[in-house]
């Protein structure tokens, strides 16, 4: 739609240059609300301990769930505790998810220092274990949890796919030895969702996700400086210019630093070898900096902080600090967000995080798209089950913010290994559009979304590099 | 031979004289009757937050006031005691009575 709007305007370039020049006034955005509150942190407390956090998440969900198990298996069907449960009786139990699994990296086993030979093939005493891309294991276990007692699960339910900290509830009955045989059970699905007003125009949002600065590849920077003049109109002929127009905000999902600007070998070097070198975070920022001064003069941006880059690492991840840019703060267009980011942008609703809450999924669950993973988070109504468990996390006591209360119009996940986007409804006429946002530094594609259709189209740029024999084809090869 | 000599042979030794009923400790309670009361009074409320604390269904207790514990409750709508909230408001800056049973412990 961005291209074909494009071709539709006369060719101008390759012409001699015209007295008046044309311009394009960029689509103002009508109304923008950030709505990412309740994930700003004031005065930060650590000495609480994260039971907290799983008792409120139950609490509140509770009333969600037995909803829809009413909906699922009958109006007359019981939800009981697991106190009362009764042998062999059919009902209905609402829980929180753990998953036991032995190749979870625990602290504890590192450090013991038992050397009893493994009593088990997978327990390694002596040596921490490598980083695997996934933690799964045909022995995981599930158990639900709920105030009191906690209860293992067997049956229909498929262990490998969910996670720990899950909030679901399941149909079954308890047998003879003690564990819970499931025969169905259910999420706590979509949240309502308020209608989107309609738009008479395209508008759009780019998304863009790790643009990695600071990791010393010149490919990816030369595709960030493309991407930067197709937005603030310097690349093109008119009709690309104007289609560049219609692009009303940019959102930076996450990574914006490269994982090599994390390496900490100075730590382990003597004092006189690093005393006047920099950080290599600093050199990232600076030239960040002066990307968002290009983008921010244009175009509203907001930019997330992401897993690399310098803020707090638990969930929910603060903004960015506007020290780091002084250049580019002195635009008011320049918002420093949240992690998990909310807004709403011309009446469409946009909730989306930098990818750690997917990723960290994708490690311990057998689910193998993200595009998936994000669509299993907005049906188990929670943006990220495993954040006390295995994803570090704020511990709140009050509520846990990270449960939907409203079903977004568009959630986004960035930094995935690929462009996936998918429009999927909810039971109540829900309508959700997914992206994950590829990581940019690898694949140099972002993400349009249009606000009119709800429709993404992913947009990609790419130099010729020394390595391409895509010359030969072009006919310049000898 | 004497018994064993104890560290406690170096300090003197005081003896308390028994009262006539063999309680020391009932001088005081003709002389300020007021006492007694507020202390029962003040033991009960002690009691009644602490079952609050005890009390399974408004989640974990440790790591909070009991006010921010009762005001969570409130806003969840799991209706704690107003009993709880009224004897909190009369005492506040108490850490008797504002903390929660086990604040002495670390986390």
């Amino acid at each position: 739609m961005f291209s074909e709007q494009a071709a539709q305007r006369a060719h101008t370039l390759l012409s001699p240059p015209s007295a008046n020049n044309a311009t394009f006034a960029r689509v103002p955005v009508a109304t923008y609300t950030n709505s990412s509150q309740p994930f700003r942190l004031g005065e930060r407390s650590f000495s609480r301990q994260y039971a907290h956090i799983y008792a409120t998440r139950l609490i509140q969900m509770r009333p969600f769930l037995e909803n829809r198990a009413q909906q699922h298996w009958g109006s007359g069907v019981g939800v009981k505790k697991l106190c009362e449960l009764q042998p062999e009786e059919k009902c209905c139990v609402v829980g929180t998810l753990f998953k036991a699994m032995p190749l979870q990296p625990s602290i504890l086993r590192e450090v013991s220092e038992e050397i009893i030979p493994p009593v088990s093939a997978f327990q390694h005493n002596l040596l921490p274990q490598p980083p695997r891309s996934k933690y799964i294991h045909p022995d995981d276990e599930l158990v639900l949890e709920d105030e009191l007692q906690r209860i293992k699960l067997k049956g229909t339910i498929d262990v490998s796919k969910l996670v720990t900290g899950t909030v679901l509830a399941v149909f079954g009955s308890v047998r003879d030895d003690g564990k819970f045989l499931v025969e169905d059970y259910c999420f706590a699905d979509l949240a309502p969702q308020k209608p989107a007003p309609p738009l008479d125009t395209d508008r759009f949002v780019l998304l863009v996700s790790g643009l990695g600065l600071g990791g010393g590849g010149g490919e990816s920077l030369l595709g960030t400086q493309l991407l930067v003049d197709v937005v603030t109109g310097q690349l093109g002929d008119e009709g690309e210019q104007c289609s560049a127009a219609h692009v009303s905000r940019v959102i930076l999902a996450g990574n914006l630093l490269s994982h090599s600007t994390q390496s900490r070998d100075s730590i382990n070097k003597a004092k006189y070898l690093t005393k006047k070198t920099q950080a290599a975070s600093v050199e990232a920022v600076k030239m960040l900096d002066e990307i968002l001064l290009q983008l921010s003069a244009s175009v509203p941006v907001d930019v997330m902080p992401g897993e690399f880059d310098p803020t707090n690492y638990t969930l929910p991840q603060q903004p960015l600090h506007p020290c780091m840019f002084p250049l580019a703060t002195a635009y008011s267009t320049l918002q420093l967000v949240t992690n998990p980011y909310q807004a709403t942008i011309d009446g469409v609703r946009f909730l989306g995080t930098s990818g750690q809450n997917v990723s960290d999924i994708f490690r311990y669950s057998s689910m193998e798209d993200h595009l998936e993973i994000l669509e299993w988070t907005l049906r188990v109504r929670h943006i990220s089950p495993t954040a006390p468990d295995t994803l570090g996390c704020y511990p709140f006591y009050k509520t846990d913010p990270f449960i939907f209360p409203e079903c977004p119009h568009v959630y986004f996940c960035g930094n995935t290994p690929s462009f996936g986007s998918k429009i999927i409804r909810g039971p109540e006429d829900q309508t959700v559009l997914l992206v994950t946002v590829p990581d940019f530094s690898a694949t140099q594609t972002a993400c349009l979304v249009n606000l009119r259709s709800l429709a993404c189209q992913p947009i990609s740029f790419s130099g010729f590099g020394a390595e391409d024999d895509d010359l030969g084809g072009l006919g310049l090869g000898p | 031979m004497g018994r064993k000599r104890l560290i406690t042979d170096s300090y003197p030794v005081v003896k308390r004289r028994e009262g006539p009923a063999g309680h020391s400790k009932g001088e005081l309670a003709p002389e300020l009757g007021e006492e007694p009361q507020p202390r029962d009074e003040e033991e009960a409320e002690l009691e009644l937050l602490r079952q609050f604390d005890l009390a399974w269904q408004y989640g974990p207790c440790t790591g909070i006031t009991r006010l921010q514990r009762w005001c969570r409750a409130k806003q969840m709508g799991l209706e704690p005691p107003p009993e709880v909230w009224q004897v909190l408001k009369t005492h506040p800056g108490d850490p008797r009575f504002q903390c929660s049973l086990w604040h002495l412990y670390p986390l």
